[in-house]
């Protein structure tokens, strides 16, 4: 069914279609409405799930923690400050093998105060041991709710769904909300091998010693690697039952391209726009959408990108003291394989408007040189 | 002729590695023995996160799930919510020193008893933070010395009464207990289980190493610390019902306080103001139990 | 601590349990089990286990408490009346409410009138044992009991040597009856009116007897001043024999020890105004306190510091000479119709003493109370035993301190009250002046002591290990010293002092 939706009401459906038992969240804009959309629905009975309304986010991803801890299907949803503040235990999470989905409305991070849009807040997670995936639409962001636990649940990690704030949060799209009972052919309830159980009591998360933890964050690590064989699969029985196709990456006009855009999140749909304005002028110019950032499907990536001049990253985000954080990640994929000049456009920090223009200007910035002046092309800031 | 009734189900193994005579390791093993097997423990980082034992080990015949501090009320929460929607039964309980339920915790364990989750919440309360070698918390009493409030200057502020606090959170029970009172402890603990909502109870959980005395002495410790009135032994219903459960001999505060090393400097104008803070709080309790009308409070004698 | 990552779980979920930690490795300390003797028992002449009968009593059962008693002692009731009670003075109960009553106790367990089944083989060996008194009968009822063949060999037609002279206000002669028939039943021969020296020999029994235990006692000493010799005057022992009524008369009382205060009580019985001269102080009077106390309270006066210089007769009354020790020139006189001279006892010699004879009792400890004559003739049965087979019976224990009670766990409860009969009442008849306790009074008296140094299972150690480390199995604690850390907890918290701490061997 069809429905005018905004990128929370998106997500929201997701969790409430995926079955989430247990939910906690703490309002914080522009993830509010998501919060107020579950607990609305539960306290009406139509999610039969229990809803905590919690003291903090820390809380709220405790609380999932706990839940999933005990093997039901948790969900929380936070942005920025929130999410920073969970921090550990994100963590915490991943280390536990916990397979809860989380999303974060991308907002950058203060101070000053400001609610819109930038992804530093969940790019500075990466290292955390959660699965990313960076939408690009609402309806997106639901299939992606529902396609993350069953990758989580299947490779025993957690994943945090990511969309832009007020981009696509407070946007109404058309989303196609699935069937249940779809997606209960897809998503089987969560049956995980270990939990909180009287019946067969362990202790979890004991004191580790150098001579095991080295080899459990070996395990993580490999069960990273086996997600994106995960996320490929997950992505192609979503579209072969529900007709919308999902992959690791998500290319645009990448076949005979000269120069490669890479980004991710909503800019994509912008650069779509200016790509196709660009390419009409006799440009040969393809997109290539990061969907999943970790984990970073580095093979696929070069595979890609082989064949193209130059490489343009717009990175709405930056890590301090280097350059943006997509730039170094495509940089990092190509040593020893690809000798190409990569572009790291900065634009778009704190929920200025990255336009069609902006994107063709950059375009041209690159066309006309043959390496950028400067590690970092900040785009538009006002020196 | 027993002295104390236990009972005999023994929910923890030998092998822990609590440092010799430590009280929190007792408070556990009488703490499973009411409780049970049907309970799922919730330990932030505390002295038991190491007790239990290093991977692939562990002591307590129940669940048991190591979780980041400052989280334990929500997480258990968590699980409370999951065996709900599960339909199963079983005690959550929350299994932390003071750092997490006076201090780090606090916060998170405040929500808690807002929601009135249906949770157990024990502290034991050893009055710093021990694991990491003996730092002031804000149990830690006045005057104490620690690594952090040096003999030169020892701490200065009094320690939070956490069995206040949440008795002015209004929640079905609060409790406090310690070691050398077994059946009182277990007693409390089978209490907590049958009340729906938050329960606390706040253990006193002398500690060898930190406070610095000889390990045998740790239930002697515990004993002294209730018969010189320093830690009453009392339940809290709704914020409303007071029950004092043992009317101290009120042994000299000095007793207790010169078998620790961590109050040799106390003066003898520290130990009245011990015995003042003492007074006050018995007078408190008095105000509130109904039952205590006519106990004296013979603190100064 | 070795895991192939294939190996492991997904996180650090445990895989067993504690038990393969072996924390008792750290232990350089460690706890043991070790009864020891309590203060009371040590103190004891006779080595009573007080502290296990006290505890069967406790827990109303009375049959074994006795049984357990007589393993030790057959005379309980004569000794709960007699006896100075040395056990009583080292109870260290006694700064929480008063020592425990031992002597009631005892005396309840006597008058259950229990006898003790004997039923050993015997072994062959003949055993002579000259004299009845108790430390005699107690060495008999004991080699018995251990198997020899005892005969006894008594002067006097009766049993019980200077049983029979105790006062029967204090000591009922039924109960020295049935406890001397207890003795008998255990198996033994009599030979009675039968004194040594006179009707036999040392040398003769030698041939008939393994072993000769020699206990005759001691002979009353004799006082050197002028008129011992006169009309009216006595020795203690003598006086005691006399059984005739002395109404209205005024008897003098020479002497500080038990059978001068048996004296005055019993002339004053007969109707005498008593008084008692004692060369020293009162404190340094060698009979029982009690029964100095009880004589004082029935009217008996004693006049300390004065010593006898000589008897004159003065027509129908005898005036007696003394000297007040205080002042220099305190001499004084009194006019009595009698003076009784009880100035204790002495030793005789034996003759034909050699190897394989023994002494037992007063004539070897000079002691002279029943409780250690009893102790003795227990003593000397051991010897006798370790004699012929080597084996010691006598377990060395270490003593209870005071510090290893624990006091906490006791609270300040007192003893019940004595009773004795009214003063006027009493000094009209020679019935017992002291009553017994009744049962719920035994039971409630029981309950009070502390049971120094013997585990009454009171589960402490067990309660408050924090290791998990003591279980119970089969009514005893048992240490598992692979997890013991050596804390000390189960040694403070026992009550009693029965576990101790010893270094771990490495």
């Amino acid at each position: 069914m069809k429905k005018l939706l905004t990128g929370n009401y998106a997500a929201s459906y997701g969790a409430i279609l995926s079955r989430a038992e247990v939910i906690s969240a703490y309002p914080i804009t522009p993830q509010t409405q998501i919060v107020e959309k579950l607990s609305t629905m539960v306290a009406e009975g139509k999610l039969s799930a229990e809803f905590i309304n919690v003291e903090s986010e820390r809380s709220a991803l405790a609380v999932c923690m706990g839940a999933s801890a005990t093997g039901v299907r948790a969900f929380t949803a936070t942005s920025a400050q929130g999410l920073a503040l969970m921090h550990e235990l994100l963590h915490w999470t991943a280390g536990a093998r916990l397979p809860l989905v989380l999303v974060n409305v991308n907002r950058a991070m203060a101070p000053g105060w400001t609610v819109w849009c930038d992804e530093n807040d969940s790019l500075s997670q990466r290292d955390t041991g959660w699965i990313q995936i960076y939408c690009e639409s609402n309806q997106e962001v639901l299939d992606s709710v529902i396609q993350a636990y069953r990758i989580a649940e299947r490779i025993m990690l957690p994943v945090m769904i990511c969309m832009d704030g007020i981009f696509l949060s407070h946007t109404q799209e058309i989303v196609d909300v699935p069937e249940q009972e779809k997606v209960d052919r897809f998503l089987p309830p969560y049956k995980p091998p270990v939990f909180l159980d009287t019946s067969s009591p362990h202790a979890f998360g004991s004191l580790t010693p150098p001579p095991v933890y080295f080899e459990f964050r070996y395990k993580l690590q490999q069960a990273m690697d086996e997600a994106q064989a995960e996320i490929e699969e997950t992505g192609k029985e979503f579209g072969n039952i529900f007709g919308r196709n999902y992959g690791l990456l998500d290319e645009y006009l990448l076949n005979g391209a000269e120069i490669a855009v890479v980004a991710l999140g909503t800019v994509c749909g912008t650069c779509r726009v200016a790509i196709d304005r660009l390419n009409k002028k006799g440009n040969k110019i393809g997109m290539l959408r990061i969907r999943t950032f970790r984990p970073l499907p580095k093979k696929k990536v070069l595979e890609d990108l082989r064949g193209v001049k130059k490489i343009m990253v717009i990175d709405r985000n930056i890590s301090y003291g280097h350059h943006g954080i997509l730039h170094q990640e495509i940089k990092s994929a190509l040593y020893r394989e690809l000798n190409i000049p990569v572009f790291g456009f900065i634009a778009g920090l704190g929920g200025r408007d990255i336009t069609p223009e902006d994107i063709e200007q950059m375009v041209n910035y690159t066309l006309k040189h043959e390496e950028p002046d400067t590690d970092i092309l900040w785009w538009g800031v006002n020196r | 002729m027993k002295i104390f009734n236990i009972p005999e189900e023994e929910n923890m193994n030998p092998g822990h590695v609590a440092c010799p005579g430590c009280a929190s390791a007792l408070s556990m093993r009488f703490a499973l023995k009411a409780l049970g097997r049907e309970t799922i423990l919730v330990v932030p980082a505390c002295c038991w996160s190491v007790i239990d034992g290093p991977f692939p080990y562990s002591s307590v015949k129940v669940p048991l799930f190591h979780i980041a501090f400052g989280t334990t009320a929500a997480f258990a929460s968590g699980i409370r919510a999951a065996l709900k929607m599960k339909n199963k039964k079983a005690n959550v309980v929350v299994w932390c020193g003071d750092g997490e339920a006076f201090d780090i915790g606090f916060q998170t364990l405040s929500g808690a008893a807002e929601r009135k989750e249906d949770i157990i919440f024990v502290c034991y309360d050893n009055e710093g933070y021990m694991n990491t070698g003996i730092q002031r918390s804000s149990a830690t009493p006045i005057r104490a010395w620690t690594t952090t409030t040096p003999k030169k200057y020892p701490k200065q502020e009094l320690k939070k009464d956490l069995v206040e606090i949440f008795a002015a959170h209004k929640i079905p029970y609060a409790a406090t207990a310690t070691v050398a009172f077994p059946e009182d402890m277990i007693r409390k603990f089978s209490r907590a289980k049958e009340i729906r909502g938050l329960k606390l109870i706040h253990i006193l959980s002398p500690c060898p190493s930190g406070w610095k005395f000889p390990e045998n002495l740790t239930v002697k410790i515990s004993r002294l610390a209730v018969e010189t009135g320093i830690f009453p032994l009392y339940e809290v219903e709704y914020g409303e019902k007071y029950t004092v459960n043992h009317i101290p001999k009120w042994l000299p505060v000095e007793e207790y306080l010169k078998k620790q090393g961590r109050f040799s400097h106390l003066t003898e104008k520290d130990c009245q103001e011990k015995r003042a803070y003492i007074e006050k709080k018995w007078l408190e309790l008095r105000e509130k139990s109904k039952s205590l009308e006519k106990i004296p409070i013979l603190v100064n004698n | 601590m070795k895991f192939r990552a294939s190996e492991l779980p997904l996180t650090p979920v445990s895989l067993r349990n504690t038990i393969p930690i072996r924390t008792g490795d750290w232990r350089y300390v460690e706890p043991f089990y070790e009864e020891k003797l309590s203060p009371c028992a040590f103190a004891c002449p006779v080595k009573t286990d007080i502290t296990s009968c006290i505890a069967l009593l406790a827990e109303e059962r009375f049959g074994e408490a006795a049984e357990l008693w007589k393993e030790s002692n057959p005379f309980p009731g004569v000794c709960g009346r007699v006896c100075p009670r040395f056990c009583e003075r080292e109870c260290l109960r006694k700064h929480l409410g008063g020592s425990i009553k031992i002597h009631l106790l005892e005396r309840f367990i006597g008058d259950l009138n229990i006898y003790v089944q004997n039923k050993i083989q015997r072994n062959g060996k003949k055993i002579a044992i000259v004299g009845s008194g108790p430390a005699g009968l107690a060495c008999a009822y004991h080699l018995s009991r251990k198997g020899y063949e005892v005969t006894v060999f008594e002067k006097e037609n009766l049993l019980g040597g200077l049983l029979r002279t105790i006062p029967s206000y204090r000591l009922s002669q039924e109960i020295v009856d049935k406890e001397i028939e207890g003795i008998l039943k255990q198996g033994m021969d009599i030979e009675i009116n039968k004194e040594l020296g006179k009707d036999f020999s040392l040398q003769e029994l030698k041939q008939q007897f393994d072993a000769i235990c020699v206990a005759t006692g001691l002979k009353e000493r004799k006082l050197n001043i002028e008129g011992v010799k006169l009309s009216n005057v006595w020795s203690g022992r003598e006086f005691l024999k006399l059984n005739k009524d002395i109404q209205n008369k005024k008897v003098a009382v020479i002497g500080g020890g038990d059978t001068a205060v048996d004296v005055a009580r019993v002339a004053l019985r007969r109707g005498s105004k008593v008084d008692v001269f004692y060369r020293r102080r009162r404190e340094d009077m060698p009979a029982n306190p009690y029964e100095v106390e009880e004589g004082m309270e029935e009217g008996v006066n004693i006049e300390y510091l004065s010593e006898p210089l000589k008897i004159e007769k003065y027509g129908s009354f005898l005036r007696l000479f003394l000297k007040k020790k205080a002042d220099g020139n305190g001499e004084f006189f009194i006019d009595v119709d009698g003076v009784v001279i009880a100035v204790g006892e002495e030793g005789k010699t034996v003759d034909g003493e050699m190897e394989d004879t023994f002494l037992c009792g007063d004539i070897l400890t000079q002691k002279g109370t029943v409780s250690h004559a009893i102790g003795s003739g227990k003593e000397t049965a051991s010897l006798i035993h370790e004699y012929f087979f080597g084996e010691s019976t006598l377990a060395v224990l270490p003593v209870v301190k005071p510090e290893d009670i624990n006091l906490d766990y006791f609270k300040v409860d007192y003893p019940p009250e004595e009773k004795k009969r009214d003063v006027s009442q009493r000094i009209k008849d020679f019935d017992e002046v002291c009553q017994g306790l009744t049962k719920e009074e035994v039971i409630k008296e029981a309950k009070r002591c502390f049971s120094c140094g013997k585990c009454n299972g009171c589960d402490n150690c067990y309660v408050f290990c924090p290791d998990a480390a003591i279980s119970k199995q089969d009514g005893k604690y048992i240490i598992d010293y692979d997890h013991c850390k050596g804390c000390g907890i189960c040694v403070e918290e026992c009550p009693r002092g029965v576990v101790s701490m010893r270094r771990t061997e490495k």
